[in-house]
């Protein structure tokens, strides 16, 4: 505890009022970054003696420390450690697909695929449904036609399917969880992810042209993210085949060759809008499906992963609006239960169909709360196509991704243990 | 404890810029505290030998995109001078030592060409310079650094050989 203090009160001391004459705040990012690395770990640490994981804590520190609480981290400091993120994300994605082995999997794609079919269509008609009822709490459909309600519940859904790829494989590594429910959580995660990106192509299309029909059916945009999805899935062969050869012929220093990867690959997706998370799952699964050494990429990254986990999780934290969050609090609470219901819902179908035991359709759902990246990037589209919806439907969107990536961590946490495969892994 | 670290080098270099220090003093008053006041020192060195190789090519990939290469007569000049110093420094202090002095030395007097490279803490001393203080005349100070540091890394092997066969021929003799 005297080290989480110690360094806070440092940094209270650093940032008063008495110092600021002497200081140069334009300078703060480094200082920020340092902060946080060691201020989230020891909460993060903190909070794990309470049951509670380590990534909530990280999350949980960067919302104290971010722009709406104590502003040790300012917007720009956020932007400024962007490449971090990106960083991180890659690195994250990376082990993601690395955890992706086909010969475990086999076994499991029956149930995966109708988790995620089932999950999609039953989250996208449940929030068309939410939509039609509860157009009287959202002041810009009141006098809407129904047609822009639909559009708007639609889009809400397809941002409501995605579960958080990033958040699943931090909460698998720091249990070091392995078994059934892991694989069909981080499975169903991962395909979900790819598939949610064209489906909503579709439905930006599809509410673009009922909400205004004056556009028609747009496939202009379709057609964007279908290049945009397979550039990416040929980017991530490609750097798959760089990282097997790799691993293959120098086999030296894998650590730096890691790094160079995910940062190659975070300034493709960067610079040319491409998905690193697709680019470097891709990699990741090349590796660990079609090389002998891909255990030696994954462990190397595992090595270091605490520390990736702190900048992402803890940038993340910062970067969660709570503004928004005060704003709409009781719309997003109630799209934060109905959006667990359909979850609980689409897990327990999908299950249930492909005969899967009564604890997968009972209690997997849990693994499906957690959302960030892609739900947020989605958002942030809707938000451009559709101005007139303006600052309400991304403050919603943003305090309903909030609550999850503060809530979801737990519920997959407490699964794991629930269903004794954390601590599994060898 | 790699984080803690990490965090820590992170806060203290950015608290020297925030407060317009050199990172690298501060950084190394860190280090001696670590090292001489806490039970975990043991641990350190081996942790920092760890994550050096990739956090130095980093810095260096660093430097490469800090270093705004151009070449023109004056900044030969202050290369040259640089190198000349360098080498004086290092191999003058041998015979003055020996012949003036009449210092007790066994080592042949060009011994000092070992001593030739300055590896990574002079290249350190640039970039602090140049992040801490961003004028021009850092930039110029940066470049004939990162000259004479490239010029004296390549001839240093050579300066180290040649010490060692001098050295030999002497034990042999």
């Amino acid at each position: 505890m005297i080290p989480l203090l110690l360094i806070f009160v440092l940094m209270l001391i650093l940032k008063s009022s008495i110092l600021l004459p002497f200081a140069n705040p334009d300078q703060s990012t480094s200082i920020a970054l340092g902060f946080i690395l060691v201020f989230a770990y020891l909460f993060g640490s903190h909070l794990k003696r309470l049951s509670l994981p380590l990534i909530t804590g990280f999350i949980l520190a960067g919302i104290l420390c971010g722009p709406y609480v104590l502003k040790f981290i300012t917007p720009s400091d956020v932007q400024d450690l962007d490449l971090l993120d990106g960083l991180a994300l890659s690195l994250i994605a990376l082990t993601a697909g690395g955890e992706m082995n086909i010969q475990r999997l086999k076994g499991r794609f029956k149930s995966i695929s109708a988790i995620v079919f089932f999950q999609t269509v039953i989250v996208l008609l449940g929030f068309v449904l939410l939509g039609f009822f509860g157009r009287s709490f959202i002041s810009f459909l009141e006098e809407g036609t129904l047609l822009q309600v639909f559009a708007f519940s639609l889009l809400l859904g397809t941002l409501s399917t995605p579960t958080s790829p990033a958040t699943t494989i931090a909460i698998i590594t720091e249990t070091k969880a392995s078994g059934k429910y892991t694989d069909l959580v981080l499975g169903s995660a991962v395909v979900k992810d790819f598939f949610v990106i064209v489906i909503f192509a579709f439905s930006l299309s599809i509410s673009k042209s009922v909400a205004m029909p004056s556009h028609g059916f747009d496939l202009s945009f379709l057609l964007q993210i279908l290049e945009e999805v397979g550039g990416s899935i040929l980017i991530g062969l490609f750097i798959g085949g760089g990282i097997i050869l790799y691993l293959k012929y120098i086999k030296r220093d894998v650590t730096i060759f890691i790094l160079s990867v995910a940062f190659f690959s975070y300034q493709i997706s960067h610079n040319y809008g491409y998905h690193p998370l697709l680019i470097c799952l891709i990699a990741g699964f090349l590796a660990e499906n079609f090389s002998a050494q891909g255990k030696r990429l994954i462990s190397a990254i595992e090595k270091s992963s605490i520390p990736i986990y702190v900048v992402f999780f803890a940038l993340s934290g910062a970067s969660l609006n709570l503004g928004a969050l005060r704003q709409t609090w009781l719309l997003a609470l109630i799209c934060v239960v109905w959006r667990g219901v359909l979850k609980f819902s689409g897990t327990f179908f999908g299950a249930r169909i492909t005969q899967e035991e009564a604890g997968v359709q009972k209690w997997a759902w849990a693994g499906f709360i957690s959302q960030a990246g892609v739900a947020l990037g989605m958002a942030i589209v809707v938000e451009h196509n559709f101005p007139e919806w303006g600052d309400e439907f991304m403050a919603l969107v943003l305090a309903v991704i909030a609550i999850n990536q503060i809530i979801g961590p737990i519920f997959l946490q407490r699964l794991l243990f629930k269903v004794k495969e954390a601590g599994k892994k060898p | 404890m790699l984080v803690y670290l990490l965090g820590l080098v992170f806060f203290v270099s950015g608290a020297s810029f925030y407060f317009n220090l050199l990172p690298l003093y501060m950084s190394m008053v860190l280090g001696i505290t670590f090292s001489n006041l806490t039970r975990i020192h043991e641990k350190l060195y081996p942790l920092l030998l760890s994550t050096e190789k990739p956090l130095y090519i980093t810095f260096l990939i660093l430097v490469g995109a800090l270093w705004e290469v151009y070449f023109d007569y004056r900044l030969a000049l202050l290369v040259g001078l640089m190198i000349l110093l360098r080498f004086m420094a290092y191999i003058l202090p041998m015979p003055l030592f020996k012949v003036i002095l009449d210092f007790p030395l066994n080592l042949p007097s060009r011994f000092g060409l070992s001593f030739l490279s300055s590896g990574g803490i002079g290249l350190a001393f640039a970039v602090s310079l140049k992040l801490a203080f961003p004028l021009p005349l850092t930039d110029l100070f940066l470049s004939v650094a990162l000259f004479g540091i490239l010029i004296t890394e390549l001839v240093s092997p050579w300066g180290v050989r040649m010490s060692i066969f001098k050295l030999d021929k002497e034990e042999k003799k």
